[in-house]
């Protein structure tokens, strides 16, 4: 099992990876400090000053009501991040509960589980969304009760079959012959030992809600304009395509961006803690 | 004597690590002729896989050859292309492992795999090979090869698999057969079979078989010539019959003393090796087995000592061997 | 000697439901038969040997002992008390432990060694001065220094590994251990050590040790008694050095005489024993070891044979042990 410092000398190596950290970083100190980062107001409307080009002024350019871009695709990264980690947070630790109950408790009960997720995870996830959003009205929380709704099963069902297998395995069945409390069998000896690979899989999921937030919001089914969202200024620029090129093209950047920089660190994480590239790492 | 079919001259070889060069083997030489079983023994650190995967040639990425060679029919294989070694692994030279399981693929069947074994053997028809597998089945005891050829490995049991890897190592009748530990998996019983068909097959296989293991009692039963190994040197070598009654070496006759199946009667304290293994970043400047040995006095400590000959085929790397 | 633990007539059956809906609705029940007739007693500080093949049922046999599997049939009883309750099991397992095969597996990758060897301390709700000074201090009874104490089991090397389950065992003072294959995968010097140990500690603490092996070396030197089990039954038992002197079971002399020398003046012609042991499916009527026996007769294939004592303390499970000798 490799230390801390192992996966981040590991990490150090991979150029790839650590590109993808330092964009991680760039986008959550953009979504934390937005008030101070932001030149102007993104909700300030100047419609005297629309479809500006990118220039001194707004380093972006501004958009259809003359709001200033910059302004709201920095904001829009934390609308974007935020609802990612919520729904992400939510749904892995609901996941993860569940994904234990399943995988440490009776066996009935890991069959009912197991049905339960089968179920949702056989209704068509599109349809299954866009009816809680016809019936909620779309809101970031409708948003992000959609996003938790189709990710518990999966997190659940990954938590359960690594659950199942430290289960059988031979330290566990030692703390049961000390006669463990399943308490302390649970959170000493199981949680520390899924937690590892469960957050990289967390973490690659996280591009996976920024897009569909997007999507959605581009879709109008998501964040109400005029809350600065990635998927609400691609919307906007996909329909003054004709006055400017401009603003799909720049709103489109932080979310191939954010993708990329997500799923290079998790695919660097897996690597670093992958036992099987351990013997890099001579005694 | 004949000559040699395969020798590794004075081969050095260290593994790059974050301590350092890690010498796993220094200076071993090792000479192998047709027709001879070869054992290789010693404990755990010694240096007998990193010999092993260089007779193979499947050194690690991070091991450097720091001098001396290993020769095939006269031909120093380390320096051969990567086209090269490939053609020699498995034509002339076979390995069966500790854990078959790792040699067979989990989704065909055995029969399957064992006509791939030969696909480089051109002008051979699909036919004539499976004949040829069948055979082979039946020659390392697998009884019913009919049955068990359409059979998949997790089906066989762990003495059947080991039979099975036999027949694979043998197909291509290679000059060289190395067994990695091919019995410490299995159950005494099955382990004993395994040791039969093993001597047995020598009467027809007239290449040279390589045991590479810890366990005393398999070189006793199986092999003509020993080489004892300690801390990546070859320490002691001599027939079987020399090591197991006349070894000179401190560090073989404490490995001796220690197997408890040598013990005849009940021993409630066994004997054991005080001390551990030196650093093979740093090894000691003498002797490598001084800071374990009864015997050393200040010479062992401070001075390498040479490879005596003792008497004929018998050497040992000690100052008393001769004593 | 007065037994500390006894088993009488003891049998397991693998309950096997067919896997329909997960166990939601288990219908369809059959039983396999893992262990039978198993009689069995560990005395006071008596160290007993337990040998059979791989497939022979001796882990199974280690766990209905301890009560994480339960007795289909037959009566345990620990220091006399009947185990029948859950209390009984824990009381039984407070005061013994068990030693797995492979050490480092069974201890847990994230904790300390310190941690783990004071385990049994804090389950127990045992009060503690310092963790890390209990800790060196069951670490130094097994030879280990007090370093030991900040490292995680990837850590350690094969022996040392072995040491700190050794010393997590013994730290509740238990009266029995259960020691499965405590020399696998350790080279022969090392093996030596943790053998010696075990036998220190033994005589030291007073404490009876069940060691279950394939390894007939092992057994040989350090156990008091020996049982051989073969497909769940136990075929012979006796005083260790009795029964490697004269031997009544036929599977006993092959696994005996199966044993590798290291002598190579002393090579067999022949493997004492030939084909595999059948699985638990397959069960060979009559005498289970009939189909690879040399002097399997036909009343071995029809009746089962019954366990009989034949000299004080010398049990074998077969027709002709008399014949035999």
């Amino acid at each position: 099992m490799p230390s801390v410092a192992d996966v981040w000398r590991s990490l150090r190596r991979d150029s790839l990876g650590m590109m993808g950290a330092a964009l991680v970083a760039i986008f959550i100190l953009a979504a934390l400090f937005a008030p101070w980062l932001s030149p102007f107001d993104p909700l300030k409307i100047n419609v005297t000053n629309k479809f500006a080009s990118p220039g001194f002024e707004h380093w972006a350019g501004t958009d259809q009501l003359g709001r200033d871009l910059l302004s709201r695709l920095i904001y829009g990264a934390r609308t974007a991040l935020g609802i990612a980690l919520i729904a992400t947070g939510i749904s892995g630790v609901a996941g993860l509960i569940l994904g234990i109950i399943a995988g440490y408790g009776p066996r009935w009960l890991d069959g009912f589980l197991v049905l339960v997720f089968d179920s949702i995870t056989s209704l068509p996830m599109i349809m299954l969304a866009l009816a809680v959003i016809t019936v909620l009205g779309p809101s970031i929380t409708t948003l992000i009760m959609v996003v938790v709704l189709i990710s518990i099963p999966g997190y659940a069902r990954f938590i359960r079959t690594l659950t199942l297998s430290l289960v059988n395995s031979d330290y566990i069945l030692a703390e049961q012959v000390m006669d463990a409390s399943h308490a302390r069998i649970i959170f000493l000896h199981i949680l520390p030992n899924v937690a590892g690979q469960f957050l990289i899989v967390l973490s690659m999921d996280i591009p996976v809600v920024i897009m569909l937030e997007a999507g959605l919001s581009y879709l109008s089914l998501g964040v109400r304009p005029p809350t600065p969202s990635w998927g609400n200024i691609l919307y906007d620029g996909y329909t003054s395509l004709r006055q400017t090129p401009l603003m799909v093209a720049i709103a489109g950047v932080p979310l191939v961006l954010s993708t990329l920089a997500f799923t290079f660190l998790g695919e660097a994480l897996r690597d670093a803690l992958d036992p099987k590239l351990q013997h890099r790492v001579l005694k | 004597m004949s000559e040699a079919l395969l020798s590794v001259d004075n081969l050095s070889i260290s593994y790059q690590s974050e301590a350092g060069m890690l010498q796993a083997l220094r200076h071993a030489s090792v000479e192998a002729r047709a027709g001879e079983v070869i054992g290789i023994v010693g404990e755990s650190g010694c240096g007998k896989s990193t010999l092993a995967s260089a007779i193979i040639n499947i050194l690690a990425p991070n091991a450097v050859v720091e001098s001396g060679e290993v020769k095939f029919k006269g031909r120093n294989i380390l320096a051969l292309s990567t086209e090269e070694k490939r053609k020699l692994r498995g034509r002339s030279i076979a390995m069966v492992f500790q854990d078959p399981m790792s040699a067979f693929s989990p989704v065909l069947t055995i029969g399957e795999q064992l006509i791939d074994f030969q696909e480089n053997r051109e002008g051979v028809s699909r036919a004539e090979k499976r004949r040829q597998a069948k055979a082979m089945l039946a020659r390392v005891g697998i009884a019913d090869p009919q049955h068990n050829f359409s059979r998949y490995v997790h089906e066989l049991s762990g003495g059947m698999r080991q039979r099975v890897a036999i027949a694979a190592a043998l197909l291509m009748s290679p000059d060289v057969l190395m067994a990695d530990e091919p019995t410490t998996a299995l159950d005494v019983t099955m382990e004993a079979q395994i040791i039969h068909l093993l001597r047995e097959l020598r009467t027809d296989y007239k290449g040279t078989i390589i045991v590479i293991t810890h366990h005393l009692g398999l070189v006793g039963e199986l092999c003509d010539r020993v080489f004892v190994m300690y801390a990546g040197e070859v320490v002691e070598e001599g027939s079987v019959d020399q090591i197991f009654h006349g070894a000179r070496h401190p560090y073989t006759r404490a490995l001796l003393l220690c197997d408890p199946a040598h013990l005849e009667e009940h021993t409630p304290v066994l004997p054991a090796i005080p001390g551990r293994l030196p650093d093979l970043v740093n090894p000691p400047k003498g002797c490598s087995f001084a800071p374990r040995c009864s015997l050393a006095h200040d010479r062992c400590r401070n001075e390498a000592p040479p490879v005596l000959r003792i008497n004929a085929g018998q050497q040992a790397r000690c100052f008393e061997a001769l004593r | 000697m007065t037994a500390l633990y006894d088993m009488r007539d003891v049998g397991h059956d693998l309950q096997a439901t067919s896997l329909s809906w997960r166990g939601l609705f288990a219908d369809k029940k059959s039983s396999i038969n893992i262990l039978s007739g198993v009689t069995l007693s560990i005395g006071k500080g008596e160290t007993m040997g337990l040998v059979g093949e791989s497939g022979s049922g001796k882990t199974t046999l280690a766990r209905v002992l301890l009560g994480l599997k339960p007795a289909t049939s037959g009566e345990l009883a620990f220091e006399g008390r009947p185990l029948k309750a859950a209390d009984d099991f824990a009381h039984l397992r407070r005061n013994s432990a068990l030693m797995f095969q492979d050490p480092v597996a069974s201890l847990s990758p994230r904790m300390k060694v310190e941690n783990l060897v004071t385990e049994p301390f804090i389950i127990h709700g045992i009060k503690m001065q310092s963790r890390n000074a209990r800790a060196v201090e069951l670490l130094e009874r097994v030879g280990l220094p007090a370093n030991i104490a900040l490292r995680y089991p990837h850590e350690l090397s094969g022996g040392q590994a072995r040491r700190v389950c050794v010393a997590r065992a013994l730290a509740l003072n238990p009266k029995l251990v259960i020691a499965d294959e405590p020399t696998a995968g350790l080279d022969v010097s090392v093996q030596n050590e943790i053998l010696n140990l075990m036998t220190e500690l033994k005589n030291r603490l007073e404490i009876s040790f069940l060691i279950i092996t394939h390894n007939l070396a092992t057994v040989r030197h350090v156990t008091d008694r020996v049982a051989i089990m073969y497909l769940g039954r136990l075929v012979e038992q006796g005083p260790t050095r009795e029964v490697f002197a004269k031997p009544l079971h036929p599977y006993t002399k092959s696994l005996i005489a199966s044993e590798p020398q290291p002598d190579p003046r002393k090579r067999r012609k022949d493997p004492a024993i030939k084909g595999e042991i059948p699985g638990v499916l397959a069960r060979p009527s009559g005498c289970e070891f009939h189909t690879r026996c040399a002097h399997a007769q036909p009343r071995c294939t029809a009746v089962t044979p019954e366990s009989r004592t034949l000299a004080p303390d010398r049990i074998v499970r077969c027709h002709l042990a008399e014949h035999l000798i």
